[in-house]
């Protein structure tokens, strides 16, 4: 009962933290001021790559990073895939963590295929190249997004449906010697088997990064009409590790609060139903999440 | 009750994901507004002056196949491309200087008159919207809001107002200050993907820096 507490006064101080946080307007100035501040230091650094200055390479590269993480901070770049994942799957924090590198560095290298790519053979203007990533692989990117939390949400009813269905009754054992028959059950990453596979991983990044930043686009469109292409691309996955940061703290995060869940449930030999359930909520937020940006995209 | 605890977890976990953190714009333009007057107290039209970041100046430059001059001013040919491709504005262009009158919004026409410059390595955009009639403004509230309506470009009047012409009329800036209108937007602007387009309409205003003129 004593963990519950524990577990309830954190529910109610996250509760008090997250609907206190948007009145501090102060933070959303703040957010907006620093994004502002980086994005005029990556102009004056390329700039002074164009005239040749010392050291305006490193300026370029740590600017980039920087507005990586801040701009990170807002909504998007998969962080709430990574986090429902986190929560609602049997996932290491090792693991989590490698997913969540792999899909902005994925991100990054992908943008620069698409301009540079798109300026090189396909000689496609910039214009085009913002739309295309606006109207279809963002759309792409939430449809496949939406498809992860439908199979997550599936999984986990399947789970949940093998552990509450009656059981037959084995006549040769009798009731006694019934394995089966649950009070102490415990959760193994086999029996969750959800985003285990190399294979749920590929579909994991490649979701996720199918859609290019916006701001790497626009540093990139730069780079390329200014001939510093190297500086650009090395500048843009900067940019990928500093977004990189952020979705592991959320990643990280995840994985606790799933942790603590379990906690506050194991020892009454629940954790056999919670986590089925989890994973079904998990699913189904992120399903509704993408529908909702991807009705909205496609409006 | 140890069900209730995990599902409430999961809920404000979610929750939390969903909403990280708060959204924010991609450009940021300064500029203002100035009066543009047919009499001592009639408006003729609104003369707006935009002035973009250096990243978005660099950006804009840059997918028009223009590099930013060295020596810090365009050529004549540049100035055309630029003044050519902001000749055509797109239909749910919304202007960014919003007027009303006595709480009624005034339509204005479509921008002309369209001045390109660059001024320390930032693009400048001044322009015309003129009235479709000259209004008289004589004891009546006029309010001009800077903003545009999704948030995408954050307008920021950094130009003290002016009037254009003969003018008994008195213009007062009013910033942006953080409210809990502007909180509440905030909120639904969080749910967004970073690259949306907010749903609520006119979520700009909540933000918007305000000019209010008061005519004898």
């Amino acid at each position: 009962m004593r963990i519950g507490l524990v577990v309830f006064l954190l529910v109610a101080g996250l509760w008090v933290v997250w609907s206190g946080l948007p009145t501090f307007a102060d933070i959303v100035t703040w957010a907006s001021a620093q994004q502002r501040g980086f994005q005029t230091d990556m102009a004056r650094s390329v700039r002074a790559i164009q005239r040749g200055e010392a050291g305006s390479w490193i300026a370029l590269v740590g600017a980039a990073g920087a507005y990586g993480v801040v701009h990170a901070a807002g909504p998007g770049h998969g962080k709430y895939l990574i986090g429902g994942m986190g929560f609602g799957s049997e996932v290491s924090v090792r693991r989590m963590l490698a997913l969540a590198i792999a899909s902005s560095l994925a991100q990054a290298v992908w943008a620069i295929t698409l301009v540079y790519g798109g300026f090189w053979l396909f000689r496609m203007s910039a214009a085009r190249m913002t739309t295309l990533a606006e109207d279809w692989l963002a759309p792409a990117s939430y449809l496949a997004i939406g498809a992860i939390g439908a199979i997550l949400a599936i999984r986990g009813a399947g789970l949940l449906w093998r552990r509450v269905r009656p059981r037959p009754r084995n006549l040769w054992l009798g009731v006694g010697s019934d394995h089966s028959c649950c009070a102490h059950y415990t959760v193994t990453p086999a029996q969750v088997a959800a985003l285990t596979t190399r294979r749920d991983a590929v579909a994991l990044v490649t979701s996720i990064a199918v859609r290019p930043c916006t701001g790497a686009i626009f540093l990139l469109v730069i780079a390329w009409q200014l001939d510093i292409h190297l500086a650009g691309a090395c500048a843009v996955i900067a940019m990928g590790l500093g977004t990189a940061l952020l979705t592991s703290a959320v990643a990280v995060s995840s994985v606790s609060m799933r942790g603590l869940t379990l906690l506050s449930t194991g020892r009454f030999g629940l954790a056999g139903l919670v986590l089925p359930v989890v994973q079904i909520l998990a699913g189904v937020a992120v399903l509704s999440i993408s529908c909702g940006l991807l009705v909205r995209a496609l409006a | 009750m140890q069900h209730l605890y995990s599902i409430a977890l999961t809920v404000v976990g979610l929750a939390g994901l969903g909403q990280a953190a708060l959204a924010h714009p991609h450009v940021f333009v300064d500029g203002g507004v100035d009066f543009v007057m047919a009499d001592d107290s009639t408006l003729a039209a609104l003369s707006v002056t935009w002035l973009y970041d250096e990243f978005e100046t660099l950006y804009d430059l840059s997918s028009r196949g223009i590099d930013l001059p060295a020596d810090g001013t365009l050529s004549n040919a540049d100035r055309e491309t630029i003044r050519a491709a902001y000749s055509v504005w797109p239909d749910d262009f919304d202007g960014s200087a919003h007027l009303t009158i006595d709480g009624e919004r005034i339509e204005m026409d479509w921008p002309s008159d369209l001045a390109v410059d660059l001024i320390d390595g930032r693009l400048q955009l001044v322009f015309r919207r003129n009235l479709p009639v000259p209004i008289d403004l004589s004891g009546k509230t006029v309010e001009s809001a800077f903003y545009e309506r999704t948030y995408f470009f954050a307008f920021q009047i950094t130009d003290p107002p002016t009037f254009i012409g003969p003018s008994t009329c008195e213009a007062r800036l009013i910033p942006y200050a953080p409210d809990s209108q502007s909180a509440a937007a905030q909120d639904s602007l969080a749910m967004l993907g970073r690259e949306e387009t907010p749903a609520i309409a006119d979520v700009g205003r909540l933000f918007a820096d305000r000019i209010v003129v008061a005519c004898e």
